[in-house]
């Protein structure tokens, strides 16, 4: 195992600093900004290749992997970004990279790449939790003539209020089926609305829609792996950002306790808090570890032993995140539960990210459940 | 970056796990895994096998008789060694005394005392706590006064780890009591059957007696048996307790223990057990972690936080992972904990009650792992340095 990051992935990450130090002011973190911002951002992050760093050369992309997407997540977690990365960038880009036609590639990865198609990811159902077996969807295909009806509801769609378009998750006759809907397809409904830590997100209602063949992107067991496979990157994808931004409340909480002073002397004389403090920072170091195993295991490992250091990783970096996020309102005090502090905007970022995809309990189960086929 | 580790690390993990297995004693490796109380000769007779193969100081220079290993290997070796049920390297002489010569000693003292440290033929105790000065080493007492060519050492040294199967001591006396804590601190060697010493075992609740009180009654110790320069001892105590660093997590230890909670389990048909079942997930998921963080820091371009304090970090998450693998070792076994002897810890002889029931030894193993967090260093004083670090400045 070898954890070294190599020159150019310095430069990528410096490079993105730079962006994320000169596009998120402190005093904007956690703010709504307006759509139009958002498109010139997006647009900045397209230019700099950050979009396409997954996707292959024949799209305009870089086609790296999860380790060098991994210190552009951080960064962005790190400034509370609430750009669509991990939907666009991460989850769906991957799945049209891994799983399209030259055609569909053209069609949709070579515009997410130049930062002009932001494409959400459909595959939470509002009566299941984390459930993603093709035959409890209730989203449902139906074949017409040479093409499929699409029905059904597909809730806690991040990034989905304005994108412009989606890959869902639906079943046909049991099987798994991955299609790219585009937001303006008759039929379609979408409710939006905000995240706990005030992003976008959707609930999309699909009542027959038209789905030609050209929009399917895999079916039956090859979607199943994908959706597997995108579903591990994904969770590296979240331990990296979460690892941006409990460094930032680590590093916010050291600066607190330099400089508030109570009974005569700044916070950080207190043993009580020091100590306290170096767990949170020990937290943080080994979700930082553990943040690039995960990378790693997306970019190396099979599928049972990815799945299995991804949830542990998850599981790992969402308890580091809880005690993080703890200690930092304790220490900060009362200020630290007002909506002015940044504390709790860092907070409600990690409460989201725990919960996207599989909560602590989910990953558990997939971590048990792989070691034991393993062993 | 890169999951897996090299072919040439994979053939080495090969290389030591065979070794292991063709060259550890059966019986030792069956006490080690039961944590059970091995005797010195069991000790000798490892180290002896790994001295025929020239692994027995990986943390020494090569031109000093160390293999010339890369941090990995270092690691790897740790780790199959402990996973294999080998005994851990608990001789003073190899983990302290040996670098602080290789560092600080005149050629004699090198010449005289790393090749018998090297081949098990003497052994070194530590003499650094005192009955007055626990984690805060700096406010010792014992003194060593200069008479003509020798020193006259007072004092008593307690905790004294393995005194009873050592031949010689290696001591921190005060040489000027006028100055200030840190300073007129001096390294002393010593035989220990030099006339005024004394080693009393002291009894642990567990019944172990690891730990000794060594007192020192005007015992004369020649001038020449000083390290570096007089009243200079205390940065030779700071290269020795920071030198040991890797292997400070415990991987392969815990990694080990975990074996032997999920044996456990399934041995008493308990392997349906909910609560059992999360807590190990849990704990072989904070094992990855540890395990990961561990190798990040040889790693090239990391950020760390509390940089120069990572020792540190890795022994208080190591330490306190172990301690709760013991306890959940401790809670696995249930009601078997309850009968107890001492002759079974040792294996000697089939206790009426106990038999062949490993779970009985498993309290005082829980007992035992208590001084992890006090020994090397307390936790407490491992997070004061760390936060030190990050807090001042």
């Amino acid at each position: 195992m070898d954890f070294s990051i190599s020159e150019e992935q310095l430069q990528l990450r410096d490079a993105v600093k730079r962006f994320c130090d000169g596009e998120y002011p402190p005093e904007m973190r956690g703010q709504q900004v307006s759509a139009d911002m958002r498109r010139e951002r997006w647009g900045m992050m397209a230019e700099l290749g950050l979009i396409g760093l997954a996707v292959s050369e024949t799209c305009g992309g870089s086609d790296l992997g999860m380790v060098e997407q991994m210190g552009v997540l951080e960064e962005l977690g790190r400034c509370l970004s609430p750009e669509p990365y991990l939907s666009t960038a991460v989850i769906s880009g991957s799945l049209i990279n891994a799983l399209g036609t030259s055609e569909q590639q053209q069609r949709w990865l070579a515009p997410i790449a130049m930062g002009q198609l932001r494409v959400a990811f459909a595959l939470d159902e509002p009566r299941e939790r984390y459930a993603y077996q093709a035959s409890l969807m209730e989203c449902r295909l139906t074949l017409e003539g040479e093409d499929y009806r699409l029905s059904g509801e597909k809730s806690l769609v991040l990034d989905g209020a304005d994108a412009d378009a989606y890959v869902v998750a639906a079943q046909h006759d049991g099987a798994l089926q991955l299609l790219v809907v585009p937001a303006d397809a008759v039929g379609l409904t979408r409710t939006t609305g905000s995240t706990l830590d005030s992003r976008e997100i959707a609930t999309l209602c699909f009542a027959d829609v038209l789905i030609s063949s050209g929009q399917v992107l895999a079916e039956g067991e090859r979607a199943e792996c994908a959706l597997q496979a995108v579903l591990d990157r994904t969770s590296a994808a979240l331990c990296a950002e979460s690892v941006g931004a409990m460094t930032e409340l680590v590093e916010q909480t050291r600066e607190f306790l330099k400089v508030r002073k109570q009974f005569g002397a700044v916070l950080g004389k207190f043993q009580v808090l020091q100590h306290r403090f170096v767990d949170m920072v020990i937290a943080l170091e080994q979700s930082r570890s553990m943040a690039a195993v995960a990378a790693m295991a997306v970019d190396e490992a099979d599928a049972e032993k990815s799945r299995k250091l991804v949830s542990a990783a998850r599981v790992s970096v969402a308890r580091a995140a809880r005690l993080i996020s703890k200690e930092a309102v304790q220490m900060h005090g009362a200020m630290g539960m007002t909506d002015e502090c940044q504390v709790g905007h860092y907070v409600k970022r990690l409460m989201v990210a725990e919960r996207l995809f599989g909560d602590i309990s989910h990953q558990l189960q997939n971590f048990a459940k792989s070691t034991a086929t393993a062993a | 970056m890169r999951l897996e580790f090299t072919p040439k690390e994979e053939a080495f993990r090969q290389e030591v796990r065979q070794f292991v297995k063709d060259e550890l004693d059966s019986a030792i490796k069956a006490k080690v895994e039961r944590g059970l109380r091995l005797e010195k000769a069991d000790y000798v007779a490892w180290y002896t096998k790994l001295f025929d193969k020239g692994w027995i100081t990986p943390g020494w220079p090569e031109e000093e008789g160390g293999p010339g290993w890369t941090p990995i290997q270092k690691y790897l070796f740790d780790e199959e060694t402990l996973l294999g049920g080998a005994p851990r390297i608990i001789a003073s002489g190899i983990n302290m005394l040996g670098p602080v010569l290789i560092a600080f000693g005149t050629p004699k003292q090198k010449d005289q005392y790393l090749p018998a440290i090297r081949r098990s033929e003497s052994w070194w105790a530590q003499g650094f706590s005192e009955p007055g000065a626990g984690s805060d080493l700096a406010s010792m007492r014992t003194t060593a006064v200069r008479d003509g060519d020798h020193y006259i050492v007072n004092g008593h040294k307690v905790w004294t780890s393995y005194a009873h199967f050592c031949d010689k001591l290696f001591c921190l006396v005060k040489t000027d009591k006028d100055a200030k804590p840190q300073e007129g601190i001096s390294f002393l060697l010593m035989d220990l059957d030099t006339p005024g010493i004394e080693v009393r075992p002291i009894k642990l609740y567990e019944g172990g007696n690891d730990l000794n009180e060594v007192y020192l009654d005007n015992v004369r110790v020649p001038v020449e048996n000083l390290i570096g320069e007089e009243n200079k001892g205390w940065t030779y105590a700071k290269y020795l307790l920071g030198h040991e660093r890797t292997g400070i997590a415990g991987i392969g230890a815990s990694k080990q223990q975990l074996l032997r909670v999920k044996r456990l389990i399934k041995e008493q048909g308990m392997a349906g057990d909910s609560h059992f079942q999360r807590r190990v997930t849990e704990l072989e998921i904070e094992l990855i972690a540890l395990e990961a963080t561990g190798l990040r820091i040889l790693g090239a371009n990391q950020t760390f936080n509390a940089q120069g304090a990572e020792a540190s970090m890795l022994k208080v998450r190591g330490t306190e992972l172990r301690q709760d693998i013991f306890e959940l070792l401790y809670e696995v076994a249930g009601p078997a904990v309850i009968p107890f002897s001492e002759e079974a810890m040792r294996l000697e002889g089939v206790d009426p009650l106990i038999g062949d029931d490993e779970r009985s030894s498993l309290a005082a193993n829980f007992l035992d792992s208590r001084k992890l967090s006090i020994y090397g260093g307390t936790n407490e004083v491992q997070r004061n340095v760390t936060s030190k670090m990050l807090l001042q400045g």
